[in-house]
């Protein structure tokens, strides 16, 4: 290879990033060797800053800066339904409608055989952990209307069923292959009102 | 930079860029092709449900200079949607696609294997069998070249007291020349029946523990005869 070994290494850094190409790599790499000190200081900071302070909360698995995520902090939510979601941007969507008050539950993930992905490398041990108790009365599945989400709403569904509460699905509406993060806020909000039971 | 028309299977997608996604693609008469679908996974997308791994589509492509391929058009002739609904056949049906994925070639006449995979997700969507997974890959083994040899020992050719089958050589030997997997009479048979091309009566058989030493067979000589470690197995075989 013609660059010199250690700007060689940081290509090869970039180019295990999700979605990025070789290309790409370079393109961030050179970028970065023509910034300014202080901004690759900060960026090179911001990294290494937020994977130091960042967890998973400890209850739903979100994001959090502390033992427990702000939301599973928030006592005046809604306790009686927890919200099912593959990651922790999926809350931020589902957030950002405004339609939603009680808690979630993020699986980090979703069945994929093809990658490796069984129920067992999901956090769907913990979720039947929150079911326990008497507390909830529905869980929303708010999987990516996608082949996996679908496997994953479907074996959850089955799942719980023993459990004896109510399991909805949100509505359709939302596009099929189509990722839950790009939806806006509206679609996702009417999908969040008129869920329906799947059990 | 040509434009044309095909039937396809959708093997597998990955995620490309903000909104959109490369797709290998099956395809009836160009074999294996890689092609990007632009903007599916935005919200505004009236595609992205057509292009889900199994299904199978009428596409139009566009073949430019580059290595892949793009998606023009495309059309659901079947979605094979019950196959999302348990873990286990999801698992056979990504076993599949997998599989199919790592031996097809670019610009091979595909036209049977097109047949046997498309024949294969229509079955598994039906209804599941615990010999599905096996006879299917037993057929794509015959249609590669590496048929088992099930008749006489590999070693020293009797066709008396069979009872071993080697994923190596992938011929049986009998008791005298021990090697590879232990082999009932019953699963003997059930392998040769799978090469007999028995594949109706096949998928009627319900004996468990037959069945799963035929299906880690089956998975375990595909693998070594493909050079290939199937993820989708994990949950499936012993
Ligand atoms: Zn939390
Ligand atoms: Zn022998």
């Amino acid at each position: 290879m013609i660059y010199p070994p250690t700007v060689q290494t940081l290509v090869d850094e970039f180019s295990k990033l999700p979605g990025i190409g070789p290309k790409s790599a370079q393109r961030i790499t050179f970028f970065l060797l023509k910034a300014d000190q202080a901004e690759v200081m900060a960026l090179a900071n911001a990294i290494l800053v937020a994977k130091e302070r960042s967890q998973w909360c400890s209850r739903c698995f979100n994001l959090s800066e502390s033992e427990l995520c702000p939301i599973c902090r928030d006592s005046t939510r809604d306790a009686r339904r927890i919200c099912v979601v593959e990651e922790p941007r999926d809350v931020v969507a589902l957030e950002r409608t405004g339609e939603f008050r009680g808690y979630y539950h993020v699986l980090q993930g979703s069945l994929s055989p093809i990658d490796g992905i069984g129920p067992e490398k999901l956090r769907i041990k913990e979720l039947l952990q929150r079911l326990a108790g008497p507390e909830v009365d529905e869980v929303i599945l708010c999987m990516n209307p996608n082949l996996e989400g679908e496997a994953t709403a479907l074996y959850l569904a089955r799942l719980l069923g023993p459990f004896g509460i109510s399991v909805t699905r949100l509505a359709s509406g939302l596009p099929v292959g189509g990722d839950l993060e790009y939806a806006d806020e509206r679609t996702l909000g009417k999908a969040l009102e008129g869920r329906r039971s799947v059990l | 930079m040509s434009l044309y028309a095909e039937k396809a299977v959708v093997l597998r997608t990955w995620k490309l860029g903000e909104a959109d996604r490369i797709l290998s693609l099956l395809t009836e008469t160009h074999g294996k092709v890689r092609a990007v679908a632009k903007g599916v996974r935005k919200s505004t997308s009236r595609i992205g449900g057509r292009l889900e791994p199994f299904s199978i589509i009428d596409v139009r492509l566009w073949k430019g200079t580059g290595e892949l391929q793009r998606i023009a058009q495309v059309d659901l002739v079947h979605g094979h949607s019950a196959l999302h609904s348990d873990f286990l056949r999801l698992s056979k049906a990504s076993a599949i696609m997998e599989i199919v994925d790592r031996i097809a070639l670019e610009e091979m006449d595909s036209s049977v294997l097109f047949r046997l995979v498309t024949r294969a997700l229509g079955t598994l969507n039906e209804g599941d069998s615990p010999l599905f997974l096996g006879v299917f890959l037993l057929r794509l083994l015959e249609l590669e070249g590496f048929a088992p040899q099930l008749d006489c020992c590999g070693i020293c050719g009797s066709s008396e007291d069979i009872a071993y089958f080697d994923i190596e050589t992938g011929e049986v030997a009998c008791s005298a020349h021990a090697g590879g997997f232990e082999l009932s009479r019953s699963v003997l048979d059930l392998l040769r029946r799978a090469r007999a091309g028995r594949t109706r009566e096949l998928l009627g058989e319900q004996d468990p523990d037959d069945s799963r030493v035929f299906e880690t067979i089956a998975a375990r000589y595909a693998q070594q005869s493909f050079a290939v470690e199937l993820r989708s197995l994990r949950g499936v075989i012993l």
